[in-house]
């Protein structure tokens, strides 16, 4: 990989999965040479099993990235220059101190040279030897030599040895000489400044929980399963069949909670995402077939995400599709029609034995095999479950200095949640290295010739690799050819191809013939961009001088024999025609101001704030409130014994000590003009500034409880006066005194008027509870809830209350709990749903957990130019693939302005928010894309169209003026507006139709 | 193979033909089975019911017994199985226990014995061999529900010589004697024990279940474990009457054992026309 000149601290990054990627290519952007690691074959981790993801229903891991939207991040990895990519490999060992590793890696033998292997599938057709294709849940077999799925990198082949019989045919059929049946694991060691574990989480093993026939009954199948089984890009193709006799089936059952919540098999945390992608599996099984009937045995819904309670109400309310609250013990299979029989509880306590035809197990994710091996090579401390172990105010700090933790090995959690830890441990990673950012790619002085007086002199170099193109078509006979096409000057094979003594060469020849375009015409691909860019100006030309006519792509395989010479002919033809067509082009740029607007002085504003401080960014910070703090002024008890208080003195001393960060108390945002880079704030204090960008960091706050008796009863409190009062305040009264405590959950919250859930509120209630509980084990403490959603491990805390005696009493929304104050203590009445028979609890003290209200966001949106959503919350570029960004370009978000989160998820969306501005600033300036819009202005109507059709705010159309404008930096050359443009005023740069036509022109001419 | 035979109260009472079988096939086996002398009650029904330091007592003091014989004891009911291999569990984990046992018994306890059910070590391979070789009359085209019953191979920390959730050990017995034991998905399914005295409703349901169960599996016999088993088999199928026998009787037949008319004359459904329906009867 290229390295920076001066020598940059490496980083290593082990796993890469969506947030190890994610996390290398923020780090590689920001100068970092990053060794991205992973135990697979390929890189790409559990996102490739996925097809559509909730809450949007969108597939595409194409989006997940920083800055390119549509790419996809597999082949970004492949592609920077600063990511090398070490497959199938494993750390054993990380010696040194936190700055000056070193690491030992083992690299596993794939038995097939990533290099020599072409990717042509001779050797599976002659392999003799299966194996259960893990890719598809086991749902189907591969051969002992398989291939990486199909988005994978690198995409060669590996073998199993496992299953291989070594009987050498596939090394026989290899025209490469790819495969050594005999190679050895090889060891080899790196120095890097820090490590990032981000390995991911691995599906349950549900042939571990016997009773439910996985692995013995035909049509049980894993979630897992399921999810390849309705992709379109499954092995079915969508097509939902029972594996005994390929029919379709009328009644699935899917059941929760498989390897999740249970003791007995040592799972006994909550695997956080599987409601939700149940819900969403349940909902794609409608959509492919209406008629079916499904019914989802369940214990709670965690559905405790940004939208996600919308989401599941939809499905739940679905025609055919029954959500019932009760675990199934034991599946039992009909040996003549494999069907299944489920015994289940039903809510009335009826005992019920239903029918279906097939079962789906929504399977638990555990710790990745090989953790417990990480944890000790790396001396990193796990947790009981095999999970890599943080602090609630430091959730990327693994237990050693210099390793970091991200993504679903730290807890099992969902996409975004992970994109937005694994952008925060590569900010974090940044400011442990404290080399700042800085841009990936040196901003050399080019040297490019004046060709605009030229006649078009096309140099046209045909590249080929391992003889490949050659045992196709005739190369030299391709040459003379281009020869003798109008506007060609030079037309020649280059011996040894586009390697780079080749593209030493053609650039040498291109001066020396004074060429002015090129063609490559042979193995010339998007993997070599940036090689070819190079070589452009080493031969001083202007980069968008050249064209590229991929044959190794578009001939091997596909024209074997036939046709592929022609093809060859015609391809070279329209690529000398486009070449002589084009004109050269320099974006347009500006410097991007490296500046940033925090927006919030609590612990997300903080916290964005001190990271982009030790990135190297001047801050300004500002609060509208006349104190730094936020909501966390008010938090007393958290969830692993942490001082919230003592936290909140720590990082305020920690702004107050950095003089890059200015702080403006009681100062708010009026207006926000401007673009990425080049923002123009206007303060209600002092005046305006200039920003690169701004992160919205405003908060929220308490939903005050209306309803039982609050406000009007000194003995109902809310859980924050609970912790203030009676637990760690005056003791007033003493949980000593107390005889019953009841707590209602969901205050306030999943209700019509406010149908969110704030997500906090139950683990609060568990934390205090048990805090009463120690306090007095004589007290009793009744909990009355609607779901408990104590995901990931709070699951433990849970079960902690429980068996200290916690009562768990659950209600519905159709019969609230009423209040009765009377004489002596207050009386709660609750249905309770199981009996459907009234209970009476007496209560010395009502705690009310209530929940998260947004601020009253509308002005600041208004200035910001920003959306809301419909609950008030900021709506977020994309939920899934971009929570951190909003459309408007520059602006990021994080903490409870975006949603309901607890304290580390608001620390890593800060974080997160903070690396992805820094990230985006790196480069110091922004040059425009090289298809961006441009306009015609005699063509130009100003009808406005193009404004309205622009999704990135690029397009600009001042009063009165006589033709609309293109905001070069911001156009994202997506070629929205070229489309809807009624005069074709809007055109695109390389997209002009001289040169697309004169190509057509020769192609069908 | 020698070992304390702990036969239990039902052996020679309601689970009689089990008792008979399992002495006549030991005996073909050459598995020498010595009656434990002056065995008591395991405390596995009334006891373990009623004071939980007393349902200890009583099988420990069996562990006693066997412990001087310096033999392995083996039992055919699984309740009584379990029983005692709690208590000697007890006598391993406890040690305040231990010492109050062996001041009580006064012995001391040397953890060398082991308690095993009668299937385990009827189906352990060299006796599995021996067996087939002893096998007269094979019992071909007979399909065999191999019923294990809720207890005998749960929990799997403490047993731990089958599979828990889909068992094994009597279907391999079954094959060997040349029967196909069904893949059926009740094999650890709860026959409701002894409410057949208290909610016989409860026992009907469940028994009346096991029974459609192995019919749709298309079994022509359940093979049991255990007497309770067999018996709530035997009288609670409302909708079927598959025979239930117990897999030593099985055996016995396949081997051609004298004696196997006393034991299925003592079945409430009679297993003689379907056996003679297969050809199975001398």
């Amino acid at each position: 990989m290229a390295h920076n000149s001066e020598s940059q601290k490496a980083v290593l990054i082990v796993g890469a999965g969506i947030g190890g990627m994610q996390s290398a290519l923020l780090l590689a952007e920001a100068g970092y040479p990053v060794y991205l690691l992973d135990a697979g074959p390929a890189i790409g981790g559990s996102m490739h099993l996925l097809d559509r993801t909730f809450p949007t229903d969108s597939c595409g891991i194409c989006h997940m990235i920083p800055g390119r939207a549509a790419y996809c991040p597999t082949l970004e990895c492949d592609l920077h220059p600063n990511i090398e990519i070490l497959p199938y490999a494993e750390v054993v060992g990380l010696e040194g101190e936190a700055g000056a590793f070193t690491a030992r890696i083992r690299h596993k033998p794939r038995y097939v040279s990533v290099e020599r292997c072409i990717d042509c599938a001779r050797c599976a057709e002659v392999c003799p030897a299966g194996r259960p294709s893990q890719y598809e849940g086991d749902l189907h077999r591969e051969k002992a030599i398989y291939r990486p799925p199909l988005r994978a990198v690198p995409g060669a082949y590996v073998i199993d040895m496992d299953a291989c019989t070594r009987c050498g045919q596939c090394v026989q059929v290899c025209p490469t000489a790819a495969i050594d049946l005999d190679m050895q694991p090889r060891e080899s060691e790196i120095a890097v400044g820090a490590v990032l574990l981000s390995p991911g989480f691995e599906p349950f093993d549900a042939r571990l929980k016997g009773e439910f026939g996985f692995g013995r009954y035909d049509n049980v199948l894993t979630s897992i399963q399921f999810e390849r089984m309705v992709s379109l890009a499954g092995s079915t193709g969508a097509h939902i069949v029972r594996p005994s006799d390929g029919r379709t089936p009328r009644r699935i059952a899917f059941i929760h909670c498989v390897g999740s919540r249970d003791v007995s098999i040592g799972k006994g945390y909550c695997s956080s995402v599987c409601c939700m992608h149940t819900a969403k599996q349940v909902r794609v099984a409608k959509e492919l077939y209406p008629e079916l009937e499904i019914t989802v045995f369940y214990m709670d819904i965690r559905a405790h995400g940004k939208d996600f309670d919308a989401y599941f109400e939809q499905v739940e309310k679905l025609p055919g599709v029954t959500y019932r609250r009760s675990m199934v013990s034991a599946i039992h299979q009909k040996l003549q029609n494999r069907n299944l029989d489920l015994v289940y509880t039903g809510e009335d306590g009826q005992v019920a034995e239903e029918e279906f035809d097939m079962a789906v197990l929504v399977v638990g994710f555990g710790a990745p095999q090989g953790a417990q091996a990480l944890g000790q090579g790396l001396g990193v401390a796990l947790n009981e479950y095999g999970f890599g172990v943080s602090r609630l105010f430091a959730p990327d700090q693994s237990s050693r200095e210099g390793v970091f933790l991200s993504g679903a090995f730290r807890e099992p959690k969902d996409i975004p949640e992970t994109v937005v830890e694994a952008s925060a441990a590569a900010g974090s990673v940044a400011r442990f290295l404290q080399g700042g950012v800085r841009a990936a790619r040196q901003q050399e002085e080019a040297v490019e010739r004046n060709v605009t007086e030229e006649w078009p002199k096309v140099g046209v170099f045909i590249g080929d690799r391992a003889r490949q193109l050659a045992a196709a078509i005739d190369l030299d006979g391709l040459a003379a050819y281009a020869r003798s096409l109008p506007n060609v000057g030079l037309a020649q094979v280059v011996e040894g191809g586009f390697g780079s003594a080749g593209l030493e060469r053609i650039a040498q020849i291109v001066r020396q013939e004074q060429l002015n375009r090129v063609v490559l015409a042979g193995f010339a691909d998007l993997r070599s961009l940036d090689a070819f860019q190079r070589m452009m100006r080493a031969a001083q030309l202007n980069p968008n001088l050249l064209e590229t006519a991929n044959l190794g792509g578009e001939l091997l395989g596909a024209h074997a024999n036939n046709g592929a010479m022609d093809k060859a002919r015609a391809m070279v033809e329209m690529a000398v025609a486009s070449a002589a067509r084009r004109r050269p082009f320099r974006a347009p740029g500006e410097d991007l101001n490296q500046r940033v607007l925090v927006i919030g002085g609590g612990l997300a504003g903080m916290t964005a704030a001190v990271t982009l401080a030790d990135m190297g960014h001047a801050v300004d910070l500002v609060e509208r409130g006349d104190e730094l703090g936020g909501q966390l002024r008010h938090l007393r008890r958290l969830l692993d014994g942490s001082d919230p208080q003592a936290a909140l003195a720590d990082l305020i001393e920690e702004v107050q000590k950095r003089p890059r960060i200015r702080v403006r108390l009681g100062c708010q945002v009026e207006a926000l003009e401007g673009r990425l880079g080049q923002f123009q704030a206007t303060l209600s204090q002092g005046e305006s500034q200039v920003y690169g960008a701004v992160i919205v960091a405003s908060g929220g706050q308490e939903a005050v409880p209306t309803e039982y008796l609050y406000g009007q009863d000194a003995r109902v409190l809310t859980q924050r006066e609970l912790e203030l009062r009676v637990l760690d305040g005056e003791q007033r009264p003493a949980p000593g005194d107390l005889q019953s405590v009841v707590m209602i959950q969901c205050v306030g919250s999943r209700e019509p008027q406010r149908p969110y859930c704030s997500r906090v509120c139950c683990t609060k209630a568990l934390v205090n509870a048990l805090a009463l509980k120690e306090q007095n084990p004589a007290l009793n403490v009744f909990v009355l809830y609607r779901e408990m959603r104590a995901y990931g491990f709070r699951e433990d805390v849970y079960r902690r209350a429980r068996e200290k005696g916690v009562v768990f009493i659950r209600y519905e929304l159709e019969h609230k709990p009423q209040v009765e104050a009377g004489d002596g203590r207050l009386r709660v009445h609750v249905i309770e749903p199981i009996t459907g028979r009234q209970v009476t609890l007496p209560a010395d003290l009502l705690v009310l957990s209530n929940g998260i209200a947004p601020n009253d966001n509308v002005a600041l949106a208004q200035a910001l130019g920003v959306e809301l959503d419909s609950n008030g919350f900021f709506r977020e570029e994309h939920p899934k693939m971009r929570p951190l960004d909003f459309a408007r370009r520059g602006i990021f978000v994080c903490g409870l302005a975006h949603s309901p989160r607890a304290v580390d998820e608001t620390i890593a969306m800060a974080r997160g928010a903070a690396m992805r501005a820094a990230s985006l600033l790196a480069p110091g300036r922004v040059e425009a894309r090289p298809t961006i819009a441009y306009v015609n202005t005699r063509l130009c109507s100003a009808c406005g169209l193009c404004v309205e059709a622009c999704p990135y705010g690029a397009r600009l159309l001042e009063p009165g003026a006589p033709y609309a404008e293109v905001l070069e930096t911001v156009c994202q050359g997506c070629g929205i507006c070229a489309m809807v443009c009624p005069n074709k005023a809007t055109r695109q740069v390389g997209f002009d139709y001289e040169r697309v036509f004169g190509m057509l022109d020769v192609a069908v001419g | 193979m020698k070992y304390a035979y702990f036969p239990g109260c039902t052996i020679s009472t309601t689970a009689l033909e089990f008792g008979l079988s399992t002495d006549a096939v030991c005996q073909a086996l050459g598995v020498e089975l010595i009656e434990l002398e002056d065995w008591n009650c395991c405390g596995a029904s009334s006891a373990h019911s009623l004071d939980h330091d007393l349902s200890y007592t009583l099988p420990t003091r069996n562990v006693a017994i066997a412990q001087k014989g310096e033999l392995d004891i083996v039992a055919p009911c699984p309740a009584c199985y379990q029983h005692t291999l709690a208590a000697d569990l007890r006598l391993r984990q406890d040690e305040a226990w231990r010492r109050e046992m062996e001041a009580h018994f006064g012995f001391s306890y040397n953890g060398k014995g082991r308690t095993r059910h009668l299937l385990e070590v009827l189906s352990e391979p060299d006796v599995l061999k021996q067996l087939r070789s002893l096998v007269k009359r094979p019992l071909a085209g007979l399909k065999v529900a191999s019923y294990y019953g809720c207890v005998l191979v749960r929990p799997p920390q403490i047993t731990g010589w089958d599979d828990p959730e889909n068992p094994q050990r009597m279907d391999r017995v079954m094959e060997a004697l040349g029967a196909e034991p069904v893949d059926w998905s009740y094999k650890v399914d709860c026959c409701g024990a002894s409410m057949a005295l208290s909610r016989a409703d409860i026992v009907i349901r469940l028994g009346t279940r096991l029974g459609e169960a192995a019919k749709e599996a298309g079994a022509d016999m359940f093979a049991c474990a255990c007497g309770i088993c067999q018996i709530n088999l035997d009288t609670r199928q409302a909708t079927t009457k598959i025979p239930a026998l117990y897999f030593t009787e099985l055996m016995g037949l396949a081997m051609g054992l004298p004696g196997v008319n006393k034991w299925l004359s003592k079945h409430a459904i009679d297993p003689r026309p379907v056996l003679r329906a297969r050809g199975l009867l001398p």
